[in-house]
């Protein structure tokens, strides 16, 4: 598979989320990562509470995983154990969910990496899940929101909501070859 | 029906639209696979449906269950951009899905599918009735579907846009 065509800034991507248990989002990731990997980037996976069901199809394909076992948000050893991954080094920490925000923000800060954080939903967020985001933009290089729905309630009353940029859904569309994986 | 059973995905419009469906032709019946938060009370309800739609909880052939199924529905009142839709697609399987996020994005209404609004059973039931009268329209549609995913959804293309929209962003926001 072809890379493209200059040489990238970001060779090391580390993907961050809570799990990948059943769900859209992680069963796009479960595709995306390895697709990454197989197109010779080096993909880390660090989920922060459990492994999920799709965690296996992501270990099976040559992307350094590992799982935090964080048993809350103040999980002070798990938290340990998920900072362990900056020596990982990434060139860019890509999260999702506020503590895969959180968590990949220090792992962003401690290396030097761009953290991108994605917003899929296009529901109406709920009010403490908001504010929690809110706080967390501001210490994020980039909020992708996927899909024009979800941008204008993402930037209203964000700090730095420049930085909270709409990607046409299609520009990063979902991708699928072939139906291996658990599904739900 | 294949769906994280969460409310949003609403497969009881599912149940409720087969049921309607199978009052004029008897040869439909409605299938639900997965699992969560909403699955005993889904199981309870489609219980009640005698026969016309049954519950299969969290299943490991999902691929078999859809080149199974003659359609693929998705009665979601919100969704981004669902992925069951394109492995549908991607398996050739006709989909009906709601007109909610990015469903549109997928689905061409007429084209490769059919597209109806939230929450509407009656309009959900009438694309079955007319689907099982009609096959060759849902034949079509799959076929069409299959050729729309090839060309825009495929792993290699999302992986390859995914990271040129990182290196985009990483240029323009490092000082």
């Amino acid at each position: 598979m072809p890379r493209l065509s200059s040489p990238l800034a970001y060779d090391r991507l580390l993907f961050v989320c809570t799990h990948l248990k059943t769900g859209g989002a992680e069963r796009q990731w479960s595709i995306l990562l390895p697709e990454l990997r197989r197109q010779g980037f080096t993909v880390g996976l660090l989920t922060l509470t459990a492994e999920g069901d799709f965690f296996p199809d992501v270990r099976a394909a040559d992307v350094e995983t590992s799982c935090a076992q964080m048993k809350s948000r103040t999980d002070l050893r798990g938290l340990v154990r998920a900072l362990a991954f900056r020596k990982w080094e990434p060139d860019a920490v890509v999260t999702r969910s506020v503590l895969g925000q959180a968590v990949g923000h220090v792992l962003a800060r401690s290396t030097g990496a761009l953290h991108v954080t994605t917003e899929h939903s296009s529901q109406p967020l709920a009010a403490d899940h908001r504010s929690r985001e809110r706080r967390g933009s501001s210490l994020i290089s980039w909020t992708w929101v996927i899909g024009r729905g979800g941008c204008g309630q993402c930037r209203a009353g964000f700090p730095r909501s420049s930085q909270i940029v709409h990607v046409p859904r299609r520009a990063l569309s979902s991708g699928f070859t072939q139906a291996t994986s658990q599904h739900s | 029906m294949i769906a994280t059973l969460r409310p949003e995905k609403r497969a009881d419009v599912f149940i409720d639209a087969v049921v309607r469906a199978r009052e004029s032709d008897d040869r439909i019946r409605g299938f639900i696979a997965g699992r969560g938060p909403e699955l005993a009370g889904i199981t309870e309800v489609a219980a009640k449906t005698d026969g016309a739609v049954e519950v299969l909880g969290s299943r490991s052939d999902v691929p078999d269950l859809m080149l199974a199924g003659d359609a693929i529905c998705l009665t979601s009142e919100a969704e981004a951009l669902p992925m069951v839709l394109i492995e549908a697609m991607a398996l050739g399987r006709p989909v009906i899905a709601t007109d909610v996020g990015g469903t549109s994005e997928i689905v061409v209404d007429g084209e490769t599918g059919d597209l109806v609004p939230a929450g509407d059973r009656s309009a959900l039931a009438d694309k079955l009735v007319a689907w099982a009268r009609a096959p060759e329209r849902p034949l079509a549609y799959g076929k069409a579907g299959l050729r729309r995913q090839q060309a825009l959804f495929t792993q290699e293309r999302m992986a390859r846009d995914y990271a040129r929209v990182l290196e985009e962003f990483g240029r323009n926001g490092r000082a």
